[in-house]
């Protein structure tokens, strides 16, 4: 099998995980999508630029950041996500949030996400969604290891203060099923 | 101790502190209210970060995609490597007439990640067993199999709603970046010992992280209507996973052992 072959298989059991990280980017699974399908018409067109035996998922990686970024900069706005509000308005009312369904606190993750700064978002979505240690982060992004450290340090801290009181511990860890 | 910083509560909460760390971090909680709160935080949203956009990790990309991989492209790479060398199957080299089927196969995933990957905290779907792609936690039955068992010898286990299930690592092998991995089985039910799913994971700076997974028992396709049958068998799927990952031949068990001493490294 060619490598071209070899990059197309691997390419494809890529795919979830770079689903994944374009929707967290974008907060939107058909955006999310339409950026993972320009990445791979774009790697795919560009196969002499990728040097087998190298992490594909990295160049893959970059590859969605930077589209994503220049969709950005045309559009001039983060991200097409939902009402930035609905964080301040839980955080106002104890019993609405005790009433919150868990389908609610996963909105206000998903707002809280959509507010970080971008490099903050992708280093959060490669750590700590997907699971890449700091230094594949750190090579995927183009960055130091530290500043992916401390980028993934202040994304989670805006999430955990997303988070609210032990009732949402009770509600929001799948306990419900969807 | 003074206050410990945000960085070290953090590793506190995700479980990834030395023995001693994990000690003098849990003993200073017991005073800090405020401090337990904030451990709690960073576990709850990381569970609910998981769960906000865990939808591509459960269904099969859109055909659209998997086309587009397929075959946008013209330009070929000039060399050509060897081909890995297969393990298990003898079957030579997949060919590309059954990449499309093989897709298929590869990315069904069998739901969200089960009581075997995540531990107790985490729901099983509803009908099976759930592996998903991504990092193993390394105290859930399925890290603990993948760290200390030796191919061959069966881990038993219970997951609550989950019955007596039985973890079982295939083989041990490393892959073309020369990482140790690991082709695992989960098999079910008390009697028949069916195998349910099976799953490639990696070591990857110090942890496990699944790799490829594939379902293998006959489930109903009704419970998962982006279910494509691909008329090929799962060995097949596993195959292709073992192919993408340039996977070497197995190790021996002399080898093997020396590894899960030296936990990996």
């Amino acid at each position: 099998m060619s490598t071209a072959d070899d990059v197309r298989q691997e390419m494809l059991t890529l795919l979830p995980r770079l689903r994944r990280f374009a929707y967290s980017l974008s907060g939107s699974l058909e955006e999310g999508d339409d950026l993972v399908q320009s990445a791979c018409e774009r790697a795919l067109s560009r196969l002499d630029q990728f040097t087998p035996g190298t992490r594909l998922d990295s160049w893959m990686y970059r590859i969605i950041q930077t589209i994503w970024l220049n969709q950005v900069r045309a559009r001039g706005r983060r991200s097409i996500l939902v009402d930035p509000n609905i964080v301040e308005e839980f955080a106002l009312d104890a019993r609405i949030y005790e009433r919150t369904e868990a389908k609610d606190s996963l909105r206000v993750i998903r707002a809280a996400v959509a507010k970080l700064p971008e490099e903050q978002r992708a280093a959060l979505a490669l750590v700590a969604l997907d699971g890449r240690s700091y230094k594949e982060a750190a090579d995927a992004l183009g960055v130091p290891i530290g500043t992916i450290m401390s980028r993934v340090a202040r994304a989670r801290r805006k999430l955990a203060d997303a988070v609210e009181g032990p009732t949402l511990t009770e509600i929001g860890l799948g306990k419900t099923t969807r | 101790m003074t206050r410990p910083d945000d960085k070290i509560l953090m590793d506190y909460a995700d479980g990834v502190l030395s023995d001693g760390e994990r000690a003098a971090v849990a003993a200073y909680l017991l005073g800090d209210a405020e401090a337990r709160e904030l451990v709690e935080k960073y576990r709850t949203s990381l569970s609910l970060l998981d769960e906000a956009f865990a939808e591509p990790m459960r269904t099969a990309p859109p055909r659209t995609l998997v086309d587009t991989v397929l075959n946008a492209g013209t330009v070929a790479v000039a060399t050509a490597e060897p081909p890995a060398q297969r393990i298990g199957s003898g079957a030579g080299t997949t060919s590309s007439r059954f990449i499309l089927p093989l897709a298929a196969s590869i990315l069904l995933l069998a739901g969200a990640a089960g009581w075997f990957m995540l531990g107790p905290s985490a729901e099983l779907p509803a009908g099976g067993f759930g592996i998903a792609i991504g990092p193993v936690n390394p105290s859930s039955p399925l890290g603990r199999t993948l760290d200390t068992a030796p191919a061959g010898v069966p881990t038993d286990t219970t997951g609550p709603g989950a019955g007596p299930a039985r973890l079982e690592v295939v083989i041990t092998f490393r892959d073309r970046r020369a990482r140790p991995c690991r082709e695992f089985e989960l098999l079910t039910t008390a009697k028949e010992r069916q195998p349910v799913a099976a799953g490639i994971a990696c070591r990857s700076d110090g942890r496990w992280v699944i790799e490829g997974a594939v379902r293998l028992a006959e489930s109903p396709a009704s419970d998962r209507p982006d279910y494509v049958p691909s008329g090929l068998t799962e060995k097949d799927a596993l195959d292709g996973i073992l192919s993408a990952l340039g996977a070497q031949p197995a190790l021996s068990a002399a080898d093997e052992k020396t590894l899960i001493n030296r936990r990996w490294d």
